[in-house]
C-alpha cells in the first residue's frame, strides 16, 4: 500500500484540523464486506493526516446519523449492487440524497440516515460515496482483495474532490456556511 | 448496503436491512391465513461456531446482530462460563451490567424516537416527523449517543465492543474516562424521566390481547445478565431447563422456527420484562411509572413504547449508580478459564428480550454444538397472532396500503431485529 503513504498533504501553511470522516459500510457477508474491509485496511496500513479518521459501520441503519455529526466531510465506502464488477464509482451528495427520496418500501438505513441528517441540518456539505460495483445480483460470494485495493487507492482523489479547500473556519480560512 | 433497486442475495440471516414479508388470505371480514416472514434466526452462525475455540465465540456471535452485539456477547460468555464452572464476582457483574445499560439505552432510544414515534404521531416516515418535530428526533439522538458513549468507554468502540472476554474484560477504563461519563449520564436523568411521561401522554391505541409474558427474574435486581426464566403463567425455571419448556416448531411458510410455551405464543421484551419485574425498579423509576397512570401488568402491546422509556430511565439510573462508585477494575479483568468437556447455558436480556445460548464444548474448549435462540425469533408467533387479531379489529375492507401500514405499526411494537428502516414490510393480500 506504499502508494497511499502520505496521500493527503496538509494544505500549505495551514494546520489541517478539519474532521474528515471516512466510513466503511457493509455487513459481514460476501461482497457486502467491501466497505468494511477497505476501512480496515486504510486504518491499519495508511498513516492518515491529522483530522482524518476512518471507522467501520456494520449495518448501521439510522445509527449513521451520529457519525455524520461533527464531521466537516464524510466519505462513505460501500459496495454498489449492479454495474460492472470491480468498477469503482463516486456518487456525489445530490445523487445520494435523490436516491433517498421518495422513501419507498425498499428504503434502506443508509439512504434514510442521509435524508434525515439533511433534514436536521446534521449532514455536512461535503458528502460523497465511493463504491465498488459488484455486478448483477446475486453478486460475488466473497470479496476480491483487488477490489478492496482499488477502492482504497481512489480514496485520496475522492477526498480531494470532497474537500478541495481544507482550511478551517476560525483559523484564518474561508468559512463555509452550513445550511 | 447501498442498492440501486436490486438486492444482493446474502445468507438469509444477514440482512438486518432486509424486508419482511406478510401474506394474508381474507374471506369477508376474517383473515383465514396469515404468514409473517420477518426474521431469520442465526442458524448459519450456529454451524460456523462448530470447531471454534470458546475464546473466539464472543466476537463471532457479536456479528450476528449489527444492532445488539453486546447482548450476544453477554449471553455467550454466560454460557461459556457456565460450561467451565466460572462464576463472575461482584465487580465483573457490575461492569457487565454497566455495559448492557449502554446497549439498552442506545437501542430503546433509537426505537422510541426514530421508529415508533412517527407511527404514533401520525407521520409517514421519520423524515416527515423530523420536519415537524426536530426536537423529538434530537432527543432520541442525544440519548442514543449517550448509550453509545457508555459502550465506547467500556467496550473499546461503540460497535462490536472488543473488550468482552470469557472470564472478564480485556481492559477497563480509568477515572479520566469514567468521570465525564458519569456526569453525562447524571445530566440525562431528567430527560429520561420526562421521556416516560411523554410516551405515556401519546395517543396510543387501547388494545388488549391475551398472552403469556416471559422474562428473567432475579432476587433483587431488574434483570439484565442474570436470573431464572419466569413467565406470567407462574413458571420459574433455571436457564438450563429452557429447552425443556420452550418448544421450537417448524411452520410451513417460513424457515424460521416458531417458539411456544405450553402450546401458546408468548411475548419477550420490555413489556414482558416490566410486567414481571415492576417490583425491581428503583424508587424514582417506579414513581415515574406510577405517575403515568397506566395499569401494569399490561397486555396492550402499544404500551411497549412506555416500557422502553421506563427501561431507558432504569438503565440510566443504574449507570449513574455504578459510575458513582465504580468497582475496581482488576477483579473484573479476564483471567484464562479452564476449558472442559461440558455443556453450558446462558440467557440474558437483550433490549428485545431474552437471548438464549447453549454450547457444548470438547475437552479443549472447542464448540461441538451451538444453539442460539434470539428474542425476535421467540416473538414471531406472537407477532403473527397479534397482527391477525389487530387487522381484523382494524377492519379489512380497506386498501392494501392501509393494511400494510397498520400491520407494520403493530409489528413495530415488538422492535423486531429486522431493520432500522421505517418501511420494512411487503404485503400480499389474497381476497376471496
Amino acid at each position: 500500500m506504499h502508494l497511499l503513504r502520505h496521500p493527503l498533504p496538509a494544505a500549505e501553511g495551514e494546520p489541517a484540523v478539519t474532521t474528515i470522516r471516512i466510513i466503511g459500510l457493509g455487513s459481514p457477508f460476501g461482497a457486502d464486506r467491501i466497505g468494511l474491509l477497505a476501512a480496515r485496511r486504510l486504518a491499519r496500513e495508511v498513516r492518515l493526516p491529522p483530522g482524518v479518521e476512518v471507522i467501520e459501520r456494520d449495518r448501521p441503519g439510522l445509527r449513521l446519523l451520529e457519525d455524520f455529526t461533527g464531521a466537516r466531510a464524510v466519505l462513505l465506502l460501500d459496495a454498489l449492487a449492479g454495474g460492472i464488477p470491480g468498477r469503482v464509482r463516486e456518487v456525489e451528495r445530490s445523487a445520494l440524497l435523490a436516491r433517498a427520496a421518495p422513501l419507498s418500501s425498499h428504503a434502506l438505513g443508509v439512504a434514510e440516515a442521509l435524508a434525515l441528517a439533511e433534514a436536521l441540518g446534521r449532514l455536512p456539505e461535503a458528502v460523497g460515496l465511493l463504491g465498488v460495483e459488484t455486478g448483477p445480483a446475486p453478486g460475488p460470494e466473497d470479496v476480491d482483495p483487488v477490489w478492496v485495493q482499488a477502492l482504497c487507492l481512489r480514496v485520496p482523489v475522492a477526498l480531494e474532490r470532497l474537500v478541495p479547500d481544507r482550511r478551517v473556519a476560525g483559523c484564518g480560512g474561508r468559512i463555509r456556511s452550513r445550511r | 448496503m447501498t442498492k440501486r433497486g436490486r438486492s444482493i442475495r446474502v445468507p438469509v440471516l444477514a440482512r438486518v436491512e432486509g424486508e419482511g414479508a406478510l401474506e394474508i388470505d381474507i374471506a369477508g371480514n376474517r383473515i383465514t391465513r396469515l404468514d409473517l416472514r420477518i426474521y431469520e434466526p442465526p442458524r448459519l452462525f450456529e454451524k460456523f461456531l462448530e470447531g471454534r475455540s470458546y475464546l473466539e465465540v464472543p466476537d463471532m456471535v457479536a456479528r450476528i446482530c449489527g444492532i445488539c452485539p453486546v447482548a450476544y456477547q453477554m449471553s455467550a460468555v454466560a454460557a461459556i462460563e457456565d460450561a467451565f464452572g466460572f462464576t463472575p464476582g461482584p465487580e465483573l457483574r457490575a461492569w457487565r451490567r454497566l455495559l448492557y445499560c449502554g446497549e439498552w439505552i442506545e437501542s430503546h432510544a433509537l426505537h422510541i424516537h426514530l421508529l415508533a414515534a412517527p407511527d404514533v404521531l401520525g407521520f409517514e416516515s421519520v423524515l416527515d416527523m423530523a420536519q415537524a418535530w426536530p426536537e423529538v428526533v434530537e432527543r432520541g439522538l442525544r440519548l442514543q449517543a449517550l448509550g453509545n458513549r457508555i459502550l465506547a468507554v467500556l467496550g473499546g468502540r461503540s460497535v462490536h465492543p472488543v473488550s468482552v472476554r470469557p472470564g472478564g474484560f480485556s481492559r477497563l477504563p480509568g477515572p479520566e474516562a469514567l468521570d465525564p461519563l458519569q456526569e453525562a449520564c447524571r445530566a440525562a436523568l431528567e430527560t429520561a424521566r420526562d421521556l416516560v411521561a411523554w410516551t405515556a401522554s401519546l395517543d396510543l391505541p387501547r388494545e388488549t390481547q391475551d398472552f403469556p409474558c416471559v422474562a428473567l427474574r432475579h432476587p433483587h435486581e431488574y434483570p439484565m445478565n442474570e436470573g431464572r426464566i419466569a413467565a406470567t403463567t407462574g413458571l420459574e425455571i433455571p436457564v438450563s431447563e429452557f429447552e425443556a419448556h420452550f418448544e421450537e416448531y417448524q411452520v410451513p411458510h417460513s424457515t424460521a422456527l416458531h417458539s411456544r410455551l405450553a402450546g401458546r405464543s408468548y411475548l419477550v421484551g420490555p413489556l414482558a420484562r416490566l410486567n414481571l419485574n415492576r417490583d425491581r425498579l428503583p424508587p424514582p423509576v417506579a414513581e415515574a411509572l406510577a405517575a403515568t397512570g397506566i395499569a401494569f401488568p399490561s397486555h396492550n402491546s402499544h404500551f411497549s413504547i412506555v416500557a422502553r422509556a421506563v427501561e431507558i430511565f432504569l438503565a440510566l439510573s443504574e449507570a449513574v449508580r455504578i459510575l458513582d462508585d465504580p468497582p475496581p477494575a482488576a477483579p473484573a479483568l479476564a483471567r484464562p478459564l479452564q476449558p472442559r468437556a461440558a455443556e453450558g447455558f446462558g440467557c440474558t436480556e437483550a433490549p428485545r428480550g431474552i437471548l438464549y445460548h447453549r454450547y457444548r464444548f470438547d475437552a479443549d474448549g472447542r464448540v461441538q454444538a451451538a444453539r442460539i435462540t434470539p428474542p425476535t425469533s421467540q416473538n414471531q408467533a406472537r407477532m403473527e397472532e397479534d397482527a391477525r387479531l389487530a387487522l381484523e379489529r382494524f377492519g379489512l375492507d380497506r386498501p392494501d396500503e392501509e393494511l400494510r401500514r397498520y400491520a407494520e405499526r403493530v409489528i413495530r411494537n415488538y422492535d423486531p431485529c429486522i431493520s432500522c428502516a421505517t418501511h420494512f414490510l411487503r404485503l400480499k393480500v389474497n381476497r376471496r
